[in-house]
């Protein structure tokens, strides 16, 4: 088959910073990310989509890292946890409503929050049931569930008044 | 001072935030998979594809040859058995001459990637000659295949207590029950990372017990423990999975020591099912006798559990099976036997309640289904065999504070319990359920003389603060814990204080986490090392300034450092009978339970609608992590109670080990909770606390077995309680047949003559 | 994951021409969701994957007369909240209920139509399979969860597939060689290691449902758990009813069998007549006789037969209740 390749350059940014990277094409977001640029606050629990703990943000939509290919990151921005300022809300929510506990699954909690944050109105009142949905895809077995619904919920009230 | 009557605290009892959280809510906490060092090389375990098997042959020599492998081990290369109980020394790194279970370690690669690591493994020959696999207690008894050279029965007990067996009983009641085998799932997979430098190992592992493993390190690499170094990154849970030793951190370890290179093993998820050391599968027999006024006259206990196939920390769980139900109610005669089966299975270990929660769901259900025939109210009964603050067991345990019947009021109000059970509609139902957990172990594994846990203060002029303590934080909150405990008496800023924790050569030992000993073990050592820091700085000092930060600052002036160390032994057990290592702790927790279910009779989905809790905590250290440790417990107990299953087929595989087909709860599965702590504020804890890591999961599922029983009037006696067995139920009541699903029969063991312990003195008993 | 070669095609042209040149060791690589898994678990033997992502047809919306066409590359999240299909309320719902959030966010709706069949003894790592000792459909010999049969019946596992069935949606599939449009309903067949009526180098391009046609629909999914799982059984039911006379019924039952399973007898016995309790239970007791479920899926063949009658019962009195 002609036009094929092992290898591809990619140039995409990762939280807000220009990156090129020449690698296989078989290689996965996560591996990129832990392994190429060091930013281990991605984890893996299960690298086959099945726990959630690799959720990061391409392009404004949170997605599971270990199930995105290398080429398929050509152009996109990509926000990790390594990407979120110590004083975002949803970090203090997180820290301050005790939603922590072996913290493995935290960085992928919050980067789903934050996808879920991003894209609601914040002029909305923010049902619980649905910061539950927009979590769904994010196991914690530590189980702070009602702990981390509440730390995004906290969130959203600060966008809601900070607008 | 007097710190159980002081009202109001900084630390202890808030709800402040955790000193870890921050840095892990921001990604920079570093786990032992995040951890990178030069050179380093990528290890992986080949595994044995058959149940039972004699190794005929290994050939390595295509895997040598790819170019990038750098190490290769099998069995000869580390031939020391070892074992996370002295008494089941029974484990090899890498299989020698025999397999045992599908997923046991039989070589070990190590190469320049983790790519070519897998390809290795694709090119190892395994010759096995395969011999019939022991699958069940059934197959363990019929004794034609023998898992171990000394036979398929690994340890039986029988034990009896009280006073001799008692005549008038009006009503006598037995039941059968199974508890299916599970996993601890913690979301970090199993990690470690060995470096061998000037002639010392160091292994950094996602371990709960660094001290425990470099002992067992230093047996099986046969070099001397003063060689070893153990240290433990954040751990992303553990819940006793990460308790025992494993294969890859020996290998790890001995690849460090042939390549001189930094070596990696880090698990895939369906290998942590491999690894296992989870839940026994267990059939339990239960026998009471009453007055018909409800008073509990004697109970009769048996249990037989499936091991899988080597020792673990079985022993332990087996004497477990009996040594708690005395702690929540007073039983003037009780008998238990337990025996534990090897068979051709990932071996069964520790898992959150340790050998209490299968008993505990027979022993609440049980009672449950006596209420009824005795015409009584579940909580009415339990409070008529209730323990008491202040006694000892019929088993020769010591409780102290026993805050049961502040829980169970609590809990019974605020469930409307009383007024649901039997009247709310069809489908719809309440049940009710109690616990108890010890706060750690009272006697240590390898038993010795030495405090459990010792915790170190220094501080320099130009050094800072530090606090140095073995511990290990799984996400239970121990860090938390220690800080909150020493910042508390020193009347500081948890700020000032720098922690160093779980490193075996700069913190003084502690024994792990596991038996909920931390919280008050460490707590306690924390607590005395604190208490005499803040005297040697008075001391020195000469005189007390307005703050202590002001006291330390000058008595640094006259001495440039300052050191205190503090300790914790609990009190000796009161028993002095074989097993009596078994149960006695400082002090136990207590925990009462209602959940209300709705169950639709057409699928035989129950929704849990809501969980009302009530735990005796002693005193919370750390309200909001105390709370999350009991909506941990809770899932858990979700998942145990409907989805699940550690199970395999006829050969011996595993069915489900991938996270999607073993299932635990997600957000959206919790019903809602609400949680109310009781501080009975045990002398024997730090502040007053006591233990919550594991005593919640235990009363939610005989809860929620009971209150499906009051909503749709079958009793599911196994778990866990699927759509198909609730609906097989139903269907056996439409058939007037007994409305059950649960086993028919205990396996036939002929347990050993009890062994009838003799009461202790009144004198022992107060001591 | 294995190695691969990866090729990017600019059209549907390209990608059509470069699966042609690839033959069977080569994929469609949508959002890899189902795809990258089972290549990790070395489930599929791919030496080379065609990535359509970047092609702008396939994620278009376009309104002709009464018909949507959908593009196959339309993300599954973007679908759940569609404005455009709220006439079609048991896709939308099937659409959101797959999986969970980032994978919807990555999945296709080509993708999950196109996705493999599921079984209990196939989807696991080789290691596993190979203390299996393989099966029927990989490098076996016997069919594990039925071992007498001589073909796979591994179930579809798509929670949209039944939906859009019973909507009468079509299928263009567009290959080397030319196009053609399908039922979507006639694009599966009874083989579980092979359930598409497709040839290797067709793509699906477009999904077209017709509007108007249908008054009523709904989608129920057999699960354990809220979010993260495949259905154990979908049921699908689209009706047409004027004054509440049902004049067009379409019940289709997903995740039973390798392909959806119209399950005629019980759209004949709503056919004319009114959504009774007496003609729901008809219907709902006819339906289980339609499908013979093995042991293949979470969940017993027995209970998940049961719930087909359970669920088409549920579905039928949603509906009612929905349209009073």
């Amino acid at each position: 088959m002609r036009d094929g390749s092992a290898i591809v350059v990619l140039n995409f940014q990762v939280n807000g910073r220009k990156r090129r990277l020449k690698t296989y094409v078989w290689r996965t977001l996560l591996e990129i990310l832990r392994e190429d640029l060091h930013l281990t606050g991605t984890k893996h629990g299960c690298e086959t989509g099945e726990c959630g703990a690799c959720t990061v943000i391409l392009n404004g939509k949170n997605v599971y890292s270990c199930l995105v290919l290398a080429p398929q990151l050509a152009g996109t921005k990509i926000t990790t946890i390594e990407g979120m300022p110590a004083k975002h809300p949803l970090i203090e929510a997180f820290v301050g409503s005790a939603a922590i506990q072996c913290g493995y699954c935290t960085p992928g909690m919050i980067m789903a929050a934050k996808s879920y944050l991003d894209e609601t109105d914040a002029g909305k009142q923010t049902k619980a049931r649905e910061i539950k949905h927009a979590l769904s895809g994010n196991l914690c077995r530590c189980a702070s569930y009602s702990k981390i619904a509440s730390a995004v919920q906290a969130a959203c009230r600060r966008k809601q008044k900070n607008r | 001072m007097n710190f159980m009557s002081k009202k109001s605290f900084r630390y202890i009892n808030s709800s402040a935030p955790k000193i870890d959280a921050l840095a892990k809510a921001r990604g920079n906490a570093k786990y032992t998979d995040d951890l990178e060092f030069d050179r380093m090389l990528y290890g992986k375990l080949l595994r044995s594809t058959l149940a039972h098997g004699r190794i005929k042959k290994i050939d390595v020599s295509k895997a040598r040859a790819l170019r990038g492998v750098r190490a290769i081990l099998t069995g000869t290369d580390l031939p020391i058995r070892y074992g996370i109980l002295p008494v089941s020394q029974d484990e090899l790194a890498l299989a020698l001459g025999k397999v045992r279970y599908i997923g046991e370690p039989v070589a070990a690669v190590a190469a320049t990637s983790e790519e070519t690591a897998f390809e290795a493994l694709k090119l190892i020959r395994v010759e096995y000659e395969p011999i019939d696999p022991v699958l069940s207690i059934k197959d363990a008894l019929k004794s034609v295949q023998s898992v171990h050279d000394e036979g398929n029965l690994h340890k039986a007990v029988s034990l009896e207590f009280g006073q001799t067996q008692s005549t008038g009983a009006d009503y006598s009641r037995e039941d059968l029950f199974y508890y299916e085998g599970n996993t601890h799932l913690a979301l970090e997979e199993h990690s470690a990372v060995a470096l061998w430098q000037k002639g010392r190992l160091t292994l950094h592992s996602s371990s709960q017990t660094p001290f425990l493993l470099r002992k067992i390190l230093a047996k099986a690499l046969e070099i001397p423990e003063t060689s070893v170094r153990v240290k433990v990154a954040a751990v992303g849970g553990g819940f006793g999975g990460k308790l025992d030793p494993f294969a890859h951190e020996i290998c790890a370890a001995k690849i460090a020591m042939i390549t001189g290179r930094p070596v990696k093993f880090t698990l895939t998820r369906e290998e942590v099912f491999y690894c296992h050391r989870g839940r026994h599968p267990a059939v339990m027999w239960i026998k009471t006798d009453w007055k018909k006024d409800g008073r509990l006259l004697d109970m009769h206990f048996k249990a037989a559990l499936d091991g899988g196939a080597y020792g673990s920390f079985g022993v332990v769980c087996v004497y477990y099976q009996g040594a708690l139900q005395p702690v929540t109610y007073k039983i003037p005669h009780y008998r238990f036997e337990s025996a534990r089966y090897f068979t051709n299975k990932p071996p069964c270990g520790p898992k959150r309640g340790h050998g209490t929660p299968q008993p505990r769901f027979a022993l609440e259900v049980h009672l449950d289904k006596v209420a009824e025939e005795l015409g009584q109210d579940p909580v009415a009964l339990r409070l008529k065999n209730l323990m008491t603050p202040d006694s000892v067991t019929v088993n020769q345990l010591k409780v102290t504070s026993c805050g049961l019947n502040a829980c169970i009021e609590k809990v019974a109000e605020v469930s409307g319990f009383r007024r649901k059970h039997g009247r709310l509609p069809p489908g719809k139902g309440v049940g009710f359920a109690l616990g108890s957990y010890l706060c750690g172990a009272a006697v240590p594994i390898y038993w010795n003389d030495e405090p459990h846990t010792t915790v170190r203060i220094t501080a320099g002029r130009k050094s800072g603060l530090t606090v140095y303590c073995g511990a290990t934080d799984i996400g239970q909150g121990c860090d938390m814990v220690v800080a909150s405990v020493v910042a508390e008496i020193l009347g500081i800023s948890i700020h000032r204080l720098r922690l160093v924790m779980a490193d075996t050569d700069t913190t003084p030992p502690d024994l792990g986490s596991y038996s909920s000993r931390v919280t008050l073990m460490a707590g306690n050592a924390a607590k005395d090392a604190a208490e005499k820091f803040k005297s040697q700085v008075l001391a020195i000092a000469g005189k007390k300034e307005t703050s202590f930060e002001r006291t330390l600052q000058s008595a640094l002036r006259k001495k440039n450092r300052i050191e205190s160390s503090g300790s914790y032994k609990p009190p000796a057990k009161l028993g002095r009978f074989k097993g009596s290592g078994v149960g006695p702790s400082p002090a136990y927790s207590f925990s009462a339970c209602v959940a209300e279910v709705t169950c639709d009779v057409e699928t035989g989905e129950v929704g849990v609608s809501k969980i009302t809790f009530a735990h005796d905590i002693g005193r919370a250290i750390n309200r909001l992590a105390v709370e999350g440790q009991i909506e941990g417990g809770i899932a858990m107990a979700l998942g145990e109670a409907f989805f699940e299953e550690q199970v395999y087929d006829e050969r011996g595989l595993h069915r489900k080990p991938s996270i999607l087909d073993y299932k635990i709860p997600t957000m959206e599965d919790m019903p809602e909770l609400e949680i109310f702590l009781v501080e009975t504020g045990d002398p024997a804890g730090p502040f007053g606390a006591k233990e919550v890591g594991q005593g919640p999961l235990l009363p939610v599922i005989p809860a929620i077995a009971n209150a499906i029983y009051d909503a749709v009037g079958v009793r599911i006696d196994e778990t866990p309680f699927t759509p198909e067995k609730i609906l097989l139920a139903l269907e056996r009541k439409a058939m007037a047949r007994a409305p059950r699903v649960g086993p028919d029969k205990f396996p036939d063991i002929v347990f050993p003559e009890p062994f009838a312990v003799r009461p202790v003195s009144a004198v022992q008993a107060s001591c | 994951m294995p190695r691969l070669q990866y090729y990017r095609a600019k059209s549907l042209q390209e990608a059509a021409r470069m699966l042609a040149d690839g033959g069977c060791q080569a994929a469609i690589l949508g959002g890899g969701t189902d795809l990258v898994p089972r290549m990790k678990r070395r489930q599929e033997n791919f030496k080379a994957l065609i990535d359509v992502g970047a092609i702008r047809q396939l994620s278009q919306i376009r309104r002709a007369k009464n018909k949507l066409y959908l593009g196959a590359g339309l993300k599954l999240s973007f679908l759940a909240q569609s404005s455009e299909l709220s006439q079609f309320a048991a896709f939308k719902q099937a659409a959101g209920l797959v999986a969970t959030p980032a994978i919807r966010n990555q999945a296709t709706l080509g993708g999950n139509l196109c996705i493999p069949t599921r079984c209990v003894y196939f989807d696991r790592s080789d290691q596993w399979r190979e203390s299996l000792g393989f099966c029927l459909r990989h490098k076996g010999l016997a069919c594990r969860a039925a071992p007498g049969s001589a073909v796979c019946l591994a179930p579809m596992s798509s929670d949209l597939a039944p939906v859009l069935v019973a909507l009468g949606a079509q299928v263009q599939l567009v290959s080397r060689d030319g196009e053609r449009a399908a039922r979507l309903e006639e694009f599966y067949k009874n083989d579980g290691k092979d359930h598409l009526q497709k040839s290797a180098g067709e793509i699906l391009a477009w999904v077209a449902v017709e509007s108007g046609v249908f008054t009523d629909s709904v989608y129920l999914k057999l699960s354990r758990r809220h979010s993260f799982e495949f259905p154990s059984l979908g049921v699908a039911v689209a009706l047409s009813r004027r004054k509440g006379t049902i004049d067009a019924a379409k019940i289709v039952l997903g995740s039973i069998a390798p392909y959806p399973v119209v399950a005629r007898e019980s759209q004949d016995i709503l056919i004319g007549g009114k959504l009774s309790d007496e003609l729901i239970a008809k219907a709902a007791g006819a339906a289980a006789r339609q499908a013979t479920p093995v042991a293949n899926a979470d969940l017993s063949p027995s209970y998940r037969r049961k719930m087909i009658g359970v669920l088409l019962k549920k579905a039928l009195h949603e509906i009612r209740q929905a349209g009073s």
